[in-house]
């Protein structure tokens, strides 16, 4: 990463910092007030956020995807953009708790960790930054991770919410924390539907680019296994639930295993042939 | 001056006696007239509710005593009657309109009503004249106290009631109860008082099903529901809320009947109340995801919990009530020694502007330019002059007043600076003599101050006058 993106960078995970640390407290001691503060905070580290990848953007001459570090801060700021679209229309605080730690550890390691991780590549080099879909396919899953992950928030708070619930004896009073469960279940619903198409698409483009670069596609590539999978469940989530069998709990793993899935997908970036990130 | 507050509560008196006792809300202003105008009473506010009568005042002696006032407004000998009424006064009178105000003393605490019950008697008193005093920052400071202690304590928060109980799971749920549906199973008083709930707090739409098809019309009818054939669940598969309190002995919904509606439901959470006993909805059913059944005994295990936890949480607003009572009553004794501090400022004022007003025609030789300049140093000098000199003894007068030690130094004071009467105010400037020889005497003014030390002090002396009494 360029010094001057780092510097934004930094700016930006010091707010995100304080956003999440605010977001904590505003749960502790239930002060609303306070979460506007946490809101604001973020929301300003998510300007520096973008100055930053602009930057880094300008520095690289291209589309910040190639480097471990660049895409993770790509996919935090991502995240940070669907929430605070999300909180635009409606969202409890407590989403934050489950959005601003992922954004946090992204963000940190796009600082931190993109020294480590870096590995010579050897598949994805050729002609990777020539070809604009390769933005369009990592850009377009980008997004479509940003929504599962807020989906997959969501889908945390309905499964606690429900265990409260089913708690003995009841408790009535209205969780310090915890949004009514319907409300939960919608916003995942919603979220999943906006995130299905923008990764079916990013996924879509990534098999015609592969399969026009090297004719083949290589199933046994751990990303490409992975997020595949992981898509596989999130069209049956989407059907089951769109048909209206499944919702509540079922749903909730399902989005929850979605998640996972991709995220290992995420992580095993650098073991992929096809997908590890460029060198420093 | 002092607060009192006079009355009998639920915890004093049986409801016959309360009975006998409660002011009616019309003959309230009447009742305030009354008591504004008995003598000695300055400010004064009734609140009369299903659970308790309580007069408070603000008295001008410490050793008022309430039972002529009490037998004024009810027109009845309080000798004998009297034994019932409690008497705070002083610090107990705040402290206990304090509790009173955030619901610490009600039957069920922790329950809102009492708040407004207060706003509105605050109301009828201001309306009155009987808000004129010292009453306006203590009610204020009453429900600051509330408001602080509904929000930094679960005092209110924990339901207490099934009704409620269920009200609260259904927000947990379904967000707003605004627009949902109900199905009240059986027609018995329980589950309807349960449904009349849920419509009272925004559901839309009620369902009645019972085994006498007569029962279920009657009450559909009462809230302006709809009648369903017992058994035709499916019917009701709009209902979000199910309500069953039958005397069947028999479940009258098994597993596959809520699977049935559920699917119906599209998977939409279901909140299945089972207040029946022997139980109509089996227990199995609780189990289906988007089911949620309670049972009579949850929710009224619910209910010991929220008593149990208001009950503690009472200890945790105890606590703040103490805070709250002391820094109120040392804010007051501050605002005691207001009078003293005033007329002691006066005095220096008045002082100042006499010796400036004798150097003024001196200052006639000057010529214009530099009399102006000198003027303005006079000015400057004398102020911070005063103020210098005043700083000290006021300071330690406020801090003596909060600690509410302030009669000695009042008495102090006042042998020492003798403050001139209110009435004496500095002299006009137009009246101020425009020659030298118009120069006043020395011995005039001494003899205004003499004057002073037996008339001015009138509030000092009040008041140490009324410390030494307490």
């Amino acid at each position: 990463m360029v010094n001057l993106s780092l510097f934004w960078a930094r700016l930006a995970l010091s707010l995100y910092t304080f956003g999440l640390a605010t977001a904590w407290i505003t749960l502790a001691v239930r002060r609303e007030t306070l979460f506007r503060l946490a809101r604001g905070a973020v929301a300003l580290g998510f300007c520096f956020h973008f100055v930053s990848l602009v930057e880094m953007a300008v520095a690289a001459g291209h589309f910040p995807i190639t480097q471990y570090s660049e895409a993770s801060s790509l996919l935090a700021f991502l995240i940070v953009a669907v929430f605070l679209a999300a909180y635009r229309f409606y969202s409890p605080p407590s989403l934050a708790v489950v959005v601003f730690p992922l954004v946090f550890a992204l963000t940190l390691t796009s600082i931190y960790g993109s020294d480590g991780v870096a590995r010579v590549g050897v598949g994805a080099a050729a002609g990777v930054t020539s070809n604009p879909w390769i933005y369009w396919h990592a850009a377009l899953i980008f997004l479509g991770y940003a929504a599962l992950v807020v989906a997959f928030a969501g889908e945390i708070l309905y499964l606690f919410a429900e265990r409260r619930l089913r708690h003995r004896p009841p408790r009535p009073g209205p969780s310090r924390w915890l949004p009514p469960l319907e409300t939960m279940d919608r916003w995942s619903y919603r979220a999943l539907l906006i995130g299905f198409p923008l990764l079916t698409a990013g996924l879509a483009i990534g098999l015609y680019w592969a399969n026009a670069a090297w004719g083949t596609l290589d199933l046994s590539d751990p990303k490409i296994a992975l997020t595949l999978l992981a898509w596989v469940i999130y069209l049956v989530l989407l059907f089951s639930r769109w048909s209206g069998g499944w919702r509540g709990r079922r749903a909730a793993y399902a989005t929850v295993a979605c998640f996972v899935l991709a995220a290992a997908g995420w992580l095993t970036g650098n073991a992929s042939g096809l997908h590890h990130f460029f060198p420093r | 001056m002092t607060f009192l507050l006079t009355g009998l509560s639920h915890h004093t008196a049986a409801v016959d006696r309360r009975e006998a006792f409660a002011i009616p809300a019309e003959e309230l202003p009447r009742a305030l007239a009354r008591l504004l105008a008995w003598p000695g009473v300055r400010d004064g506010l009734i609140l009369s509710t299903c659970n308790r009568v309580e007069i408070l005042l603000e008295a001008e002696d410490a050793a008022f005593d309430p039972a002529p006032v009490l037998a004024e407004l009810y027109q009845r000998d309080m000798s004998a009657a009297a034994s019932g009424f409690y008497c705070y006064r002083g610090a107990d009178a705040v402290r206990h309109l304090f509790r009173v105000g955030a619901s610490l003393d009600s039957q069920v605490i922790g329950e809102p009503q009492i708040l407004g019950q207060i706003k509105a008697a605050y109301r009828a008193s201001r309306a009155a004249g009987g808000m004129q005093g010292g009453l306006q920052p203590l009610l204020a400071r009453a429900f600051s106290t509330a408001k602080r202690v509904r929000r930094e304590t679960g005092l209110a928060r924990h339901a207490v009631s099934v009704s409620r109980t269920a009200a609260g799971l259904a927000r947990q749920i379904f967000g707003s109860l605004e627009g949902r549906s109900v199905l009240l199973i059986g027609a018995g008083e329980t589950g309807a008082l349960a449904a009349s709930h849920f419509l009272r707090e925004g559901a839309a739409q009620l369902f009645v099903a019972s085994r006498t098809p007569e029962h279920a019309t009657a009450l559909a009818a009462r809230y302006g529901g709809s009648v369903i054939a017992f058994g035709a669940w499916s019917d009701a598969a709009a209902a979000d809320i199910i309500i069953s309190c039958t005397g069947a002995s028999q479940p009258v919904l098994d597993r596959a009947a809520v699977t049935q509606l559920l699917s119906r439901r599209r998977a939409r959470p279901l909140l299945l109340l089972d207040i029946a006993v022997p139980r109509d909805i089996a227990p199995e059913a609780g189990q289906l995801d988007n089911a949620f059944l309670y049972n009579i005994d949850d929710l009224r295990a619910a209910v010991d919990h929220g008593l149990a936890e208001r009950r503690r949480e009472a200890v945790r607003a105890e606590a703040l009530i103490e805070q709250e009572a002391a820094r109120f009553l040392c804010a007051a004794r501050g605002r005691q020694a207001a009078p003293a501090i005033q007329a002691l400022q006066a005095h220096g004022e008045a002082l100042r502007q006499r010796e400036l007003e004798r150097l003024r025609p001196k200052l006639a030789q000057l010529p214009a330019a530099q009399r102006a300049l000198v003027e303005a140093w006079m000015e400057t000098l004398s102020l911070g002059l005063m103020n210098k000199w005043l700083h000290r003894p006021l300071t330690a007068l406020k801090a003596a007043a909060r600690a509410g030690t302030e009669a000695p130094l009042i008495e102090a004071m006042e042998q020492l600076f003798a403050p001139p009467p209110a009435a004496v105010t500095p002299l006009p400037v137009s009246a101020a003599p425009a020659t030298l020889a118009a120069e006043p005497e020395a011995g005039a003014a001494v003899e205004t101050e003499t004057d002073a030390t037996t008339a001015v002090p009138a509030p000092l002396r009040a008041r140490s006058a009324q410390r030494s009494a307490g």
